[in-house]
Order: structure tokens, then C-alpha cells, then sequence
């Protein structure tokens, strides 16, 4: 399981976040010829707080977005990765089909049932977590209608981001675990 | 509204006027000049959740912003409230953490070194304020007022 895609994205938003409070600062200290040639060159500075607040707020959301689609290409592909055993049965022909069908159909599984394979070794507060933070999720991946607020809880890319860490953590101990046995 | 939801904000409401007591306590300690000011705002979580709270900003004795904390919402994953506190420069996150303890963020074998470094150094969480701080990983350090003034320099 490779968790550097997702460990990626999250020192990217600390970069990018970074970034927006050097130039609040520049705008503040009126270091005017750092912002030749961008859209801070004409900006007001009354106008600058509410156009970076907006923008933090709209890449948070970006961000937890990003984290949670990386969090869950790694978890398909770890069961893919699984599912090749399956071209071990005999006859080999119907194994090989049947790899196929497994991997194309894992594809469409629901990512809410994928994270309950793993019941037996993610506690069920990660888990929970990490539904709410699907569905809060998908609300801003249709869009972020303020009319109609997501269910669950808001969240943070740190807590994603820790969240989808505890839950490769608590999977990978017990896999490691598992691997030992067989020795 | 249901009943156990108005008990969630009307706790809220408590937890941050102690915080904003706390903040001006800290304030008076370190003999700073300031003005402070509450002004009620309204905030819509989820369907059909729209409460009343409060923001608080401080002034300088000149009038100029200091920082204001801006209540972000209730209902957050992970914890039972959040604000943001603001300056100039950018915002910090403040988190109201129960003093539960936080479920390991590695359950694999543990060494007796995990153990020294998990039970012993991290000690108990304790109830109250804490500062979602991004760049470390699995913590959340109860709000200071030393924390407090590094985070005033952050954020300004």
C-alpha cells in the first residue's frame, strides 16, 4: 500500500495555505512590486481578507476532496492486487475469468461497503469517520450546494488526512501481522 | 430543532465564552491595552440547523484589529465545536477536544518505546480549547496562553 500519494496532497495544501498568508502578509506590508503582473496588483486591501478567506475555505474543501479520492484508488487497488489470486484456480481458463470480472467489478463496489471489509481490524470509530467524511465529501463533489448542507459533520484536511492514515496504519498492522503467522 | 441538537449549541455558547473570557484573562495578564467587542452571527450547519452565536474581536487601544475568533460550527468531525481565530496575515483552527483519549494513530505491536512515547510523554488529553496545528500529525496541543501568543504572531 502506497500512502505517499495521499501524504503528497496533503503537504501540497500545507503549501499552497502557506503560500496565501505570504501574501496577505506582502499585501499587508505593501510590498507592491511583488505583486506586479497578478491580481493583486489592483486589488484593494479591504478586498483582500474576504477573497483569501474564500479561497482557503474553497481549497480546504478541494483538498479533502483530493485526499479522499487518493485514499480510495489505494484501497481498490490494494484489493485488485488481491484479487489476482483468483487466477490460480483450476481450471486456469475459468480463473482468468473470473480475475477479470473481480476487477472490473471491484471498480463499482461502493467504497462505504470497502471500508467494512476491513471491520475486523479498523476499529469502528475510524471507519465511522471516515463515512462522514465520504459523505461530506460527496457533497462537495456535487457541488457544494448551500442549499442543501451535507447531513453529517463538516471537516478539516488534517483530520482527513490523520483519519486516512489510522485507518492504513490499523489495515497494514494487521496484514503485517497476519503475513508473520504464515512463517 | 430537536431538543439534543439546541443542548449541542447552547453548550457550544458556554465553551466559547469561557474561551473568550480565558483569551481576555490572558490578555489582562500580559497588561496589554485592548477594547473587546461581541457581535452575534448566525450559522447554518446542515439541513435545517440555523443558530445564533457569538464572534469576538479585540482592538488595540488605537482601534486597530487585533484578531477575532469566528465560531466555524458545531458539528465537526472528530470534535465538538470549532472556531477560527484571525488576523491579518491568515487564520488558525481551535478545535473543543472531550477529555476521552484519542484512539492510537498505530495499533501495530507496540514496543515499550511506543509505549514511553504514547502514554507516558503525551499524558492523558485533557478537556477543553486545542489548536489544530497542521504541520505535526496526530496532535492537537491544548490551547495556552503561551500557545495563544505564538499563535497571535502566526496569524498576524
Amino acid at each position: 500500500m502506497n500512502i505517499g500519494f495521499v501524504t503528497e496532497i496533503y503537504y501540497n495544501y500545507l503549501t499552497v495555505k502557506n503560500s496565501l498568508t505570504v501574501t496577505r502578509r506582502s499585501m499587508n506590508k505593501k510590498i507592491s512590486i511583488l505583486h506586479r503582473r497578478t491580481i493583486f496588483e489592483e486589488l484593494k486591501l479591504n478586498d483582500l481578507n474576504p477573497m483569501l478567506k474564500s479561497a482557503d475555505n474553497e481549497l480546504a474543501d478541494l483538498i479533502v476532496l483530493g485526499l479522499f479520492a487518493s485514499f480510495e484508488r489505494q484501497l481498490r487497488d490494494e484489493i485488485l492486487d488481491k484479487s489476482s489470486k483468483l487466477q490460480e484456480i483450476i481450471p486456469r481458463e475459468l480463473g482468468e475469468r473470473l480475475t477479470i470480472l473481480a476487477q472490473r467489478e471491484i471498480e463499482r463496489w461502493r467504497i462505504g461497503e470497502i471500508i467494512d471489509l476491513f471491520n475486523f481490524t479498523v476499529d469502528g470509530d475510524v471507519r465511522g469517520k471516515l463515512k462522514q467524511i465520504l459523505k461530506y465529501r460527496n457533497w462537495i463533489a456535487h457541488g457544494r450546494n448551500p442549499n442543501d448542507l451535507p447531513s453529517v459533520p463538516s471537516t478539516d484536511p488534517k483530520t482527513t488526512y490523520e483519519t486516512i492514515l489510522e485507518f492504513f496504519s490499523q489495515m497494514q498492522g494487521d496484514l503485517v501481522s497476519h503475513e508473520n503467522k504464515r512463517f | 430543532m430537536k431538543e439534543v441538537h439546541l443542548e449541542r449549541i447552547e453548550t457550544f455558547n458556554k465553551r466559547l465564552e469561557t474561551l473568550y473570557n480565558k483569551i481576555c484573562q490572558w490578555l489582562d495578564e500580559l497588561q496589554i491595552e485592548y477594547t473587546r467587542q461581541e457581535k452575534e452571527m448566525s450559522l447554518t450547519e446542515q439541513k435545517n440547523m440555523t443558530y445564533t452565536t457569538k464572534e469576538l474581536d479585540i482592538f488595540t487601544k488605537e482601534g486597530e484589529s487585533l484578531f477575532c475568533i469566528v465560531p466555524y460550527g458545531v458539528w465537526i468531525i472528530g470534535a465538538e465545536g470549532r472556531v477560527e481565530l484571525e488576523g491579518d496575515s491568515g487564520s488558525e483552527s481551535l478545535v473543543y477536544l472531550l477529555g476521552k483519549e484519542p484512539s492510537p494513530l498505530i495499533t501495530e505491536i507496540e514496543s515499550e518505546k511506543d509505549k514511553i512515547i504514547r502514554k507516558k510523554l503525551n499524558g492523558p488529553r485533557q478537556e477543553g480549547w486545542h489548536w489544530v496545528d497542521e504541520r505535526i500529525i496526530g496532535k492537537r496541543p491544548l490551547l495556552t496562553k503561551d500557545i495563544f501568543m505564538a499563535l497571535l504572531e502566526k496569524i498576524n
